[in-house]
């Protein structure tokens, strides 16, 4: 287990912004965590790096108290702050080399692990410029390069792609695979529902300083579909099969519009072989099936009641 | 080597923000020859012809012809014109009535006395109208004592003509100037790098945010290093910076301005360094205190024209009055100043020592005071 949080409680003053957090990552997964603003994710992760103190709780990083090991979790941890955290003063090799040095790497290692975060990054043509001159998205991608220096076996990235453009966003999208790739567990932090669902394998989702869901992707889709919807374009309708679709088990509702046909069925019932038999033996021929999926927007939807992003 | 790496980029950083380069650099380059220049005429008065002084030896031994050489030096001659006079009386009733600034009387016995190992003694009559005169003798006659290393001589000054001290015993120590004074230059470059060294708290007030406006603060929390180490890091980057800069800025005005930076060159880095540790601390006690940078900006802003004003760093404060020359002693300004000029221009070595006391114990209190502060606010 690369992290576990217990009864985590976290309070500012009379707010509550962590209320009893319990989860556990294990080594080698991309982990997304979702949640709107507010909903405590820069809270947990403070504490998971023991920038806040806690009210009660328990937090072990790489099976360590958090408490008693703070300086040996810290030398594995990269984190990449939600705000774009770098010296406008420094070049952007400058930023990666000092930060990589706090994290006890140097000389000509030193060197070489700045470089090569660079490289990552696609900022290695950059090296000798001032941050100050670099677009949002390049300055992202240096945000991320100032906490891979010193290869971290946990990688938290905080909202890595707020307010960039595509090319940048895929550019960090895939370095977060790569870095998962080379043995990396990451903790990614989103509001943008399509970067979770095609990085991650787990997901946890927050509200109003709870961990309201957690599992795979499939696992919390499952969770909140409660029917199957289906739609099947056929080249010819006829009552006799609106009324025999109807009949197969499972099904609860079925209408038509043109030559398509939408039903509804209950949550795994598993019969949409049944339902295409039905239509051949009507003499009909299927042009194209679509399943509507629960997308992640519409777990977060269903459990929290509110948007992700307004 | 967390403390030298952040002490190194510290120093690096500071010197990329040209904006405030520009302000500890330009400003100071720039005032001084402002002011050196547009204000020089208070200090090479122009009533300065006037200022002739009796001259009367009476003595015939060696040691008096070694003053006579003296005073026609050609530094001399640029301070005071020297009038010959023949009677003793005549030139105490003039300097009685006010007819002339001053009154060197060489007795006698002067060499004789010296070399028969009793106490000689230079008299020297002021009078009390020209206030600027009675230093400017004392000085060249202190002067010729020290540079003479006639220690056993003794010379009679007073205020006024029938209340006049006779000093027993020379004190060696006291008695060290170079019979010179500053141009209007010299003393701006001095006080204006004192000034522009105040300004430099605001390297140590930003020290203590910088971390929290580049949001940098979680990536510093969160390495596996303790926060002192930083903290110290950038306070010796601050000092260095600072310090640096004063350098680069006396080598400027030594070598652009002319201005005069003699006296003992270690001992004027020295003072240098301890005020630039000096202000360093102050700007971290002052945002520790406020806890809010504006506030502690426009505090500094309000203190350091104050403390220079007060220490004469604008306008010299014989001329401000006696209150201010009184409070002007509290002012961190003054003690660095002052150390500077007795360094450069002779004084009290005592007086060296003493600003370099003050203002370690100084920096020692504002820094444990600070850090106090400081771990109480994270939190
Ligand atoms: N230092 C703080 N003092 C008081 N409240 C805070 C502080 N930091 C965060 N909060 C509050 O805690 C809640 C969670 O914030 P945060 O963890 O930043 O949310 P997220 O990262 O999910 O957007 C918010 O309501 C925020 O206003
Ligand atoms: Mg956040």
């Amino acid at each position: 287990m690369i992290l576990s949080i217990e009864n985590l409680v976290k309070r500012y003053g009379d707010f509550l912004a962590l209320d009893n957090v319990n989860m556990k990552i294990g080594e080698g997964e991309i982990v997304g965590f979702l949640g709107p603003n507010g909903a405590g994710k820069t809270t947990t992760i403070n504490t998971i790096l023991g920038l806040s103190k806690i009210d009660s709780g328990e937090i072990k990083v790489f099976g360590k108290n958090l408490k008693e090991s703070e300086i040996e979790i810290k030398r594995d941890i990269g984190i990449v702050p939600q705000e774009i955290a770098i010296y406008d003063d420094l070049t952007a090799y400058e930023n990666v080399s000092y930060f990589g040095s706090l994290y006890g790497i140097r000389g000509s290692l030193l060197k070489e692990r700045s470089l090569e975060a660079l490289k990552f990054t696609g900022l290695i043509d950059k090296e000798k410029d001032f941050p100050k001159k670099f677009s949002g998205g390049m300055k992202r991608r240096l945000n991320i390069a100032c906490a891979i220096v010193h290869h971290p076996k946990l990688i938290i990235m905080d909202e890595p792609t707020v307010g960039i453009d595509p090319q940048s966003r895929k550019h960090i999208l895939n370095s977060v695979k790569e870095l998962n790739k080379m043995g990396s567990t990451v903790i990614y932090t989103s509001h943008y529902m399509e970067e979770v669902e095609e990085i991650c394998t787990d997901i946890i989702i927050m509200d109003l300083g709870r961990v309201i869901a957690k599992g795979t992707k499939e696992e919390l889709k499952d969770l909140v579909a409660v029917e199957e919807r289906v739609k099947i374009e056929v080249s010819s309708l006829s009552f006799t099969l609106i009324e025999k679709i109807k009949g197969i088990n499972g099904v609860k509702e079925c209408s038509i519009e043109g030559n398509e046909l939408f039903i509804i069925s209950k949550k795994g019932s598993g019969n949409l072989g049944k339902i295409i038999d039905a239509i051949v033996e009507s003499g009909s021929e299927v042009v194209s099936v679509n399943m509507e999926k629960p997308t992640l927007e519409s777990v977060f939807l269903t459990l929290t009641g509110k948007k992700l992003r307004d | 080597m967390n403390v030298l790496r952040t002490a190194y980029y510290t120093i690096i950083k500071s010197f990329r923000d040209t904006k405030t380069l520009k302000i500890q650099m330009l400003l100071p380059i720039i005032l001084i020859l402002i002011l050196g220049t547009a204000l020089n005429s208070f200090f090479t008065p122009t009533n300065f012809e006037k200022f002739s002084v009796y001259y009367l030896n009476e003595d015939e031994g060696t040691l008096s012809k070694k003053f006579d050489e003296f005073l026609n030096n050609e530094e001399i001659k640029s301070l005071i014109e020297i009038k010959d006079i023949k009677s003793y009386e005549k030139g105490k009733k003039d300097v009685e009535n006010g007819d002339i600034a001053a009154f060197i009387h060489i007795p006698e016995d002067f060499s004789s006395n010296i070399q028969s190992g009793e106490k000689g003694c230079i008299e020297v009559l002021t009078c009390e109208y020209y206030l600027e005169g009675e230093s400017v003798v004392k000085n060249i006659v202190d002067g010729f004592i020290n540079g003479a290393n006639a220690y056993d001589a003794v010379y009679k000054t007073g205020g006024k003509i029938n209340n006049y001290k006779d000093y027993e015993n020379i004190d060696n120590e006291g008695i060290s100037y170079k019979g010179k004074i500053p141009r209007a230059i010299d003393y701006y470059s001095v006080t204006m790098l004192v000034m522009i060294m105040m300004y430099g708290m605001y390297y140590g007030m930003y020290s203590l945010v910088e971390d929290k406006y580049t949001n940098t603060y979680t990536r510093i929390k969160s390495a596996p290093i303790h926060g002192y180490e930083i903290n110290i890091g950038k306070t010796i980057g601050n000092v260095l910076t600072l310090f640096l800069q004063e350098i680069l800025l006396m080598i400027f005005t030594k070598y652009v301005y002319n201005s005069n930076w003699s006296g003992n060159l270690l001992i004027t880095i020295l003072i240098l360094f301890i005020f630039s540790v000096f202000a360093i601390s102050l700007g971290m006690l002052i945002y520790e205190v406020f806890r809010d940078y504006n506030k502690a900006s426009n505090f500094v802003d309000l203190i350091v024209p104050f403390f220079t004003f007060i220490s004469g760093g604008y306008v010299k404060v014989d001329i401000l009055g006696p209150f201010v020359e009184k409070i002007s002693k509290f002012s961190p300004n003054y003690l660095a100043q002052n150390a500077l000029f007795t360094n450069i221009y002779g004084g009290k070595a005592s007086d060296i020592y003493f600003a370099i006391a003050g203002l370690t114990i100084m920096s020692i209190v504002f820094y444990a005071v600070t850090s106090v502060l400081g771990r109480r606010s994270y939190n």
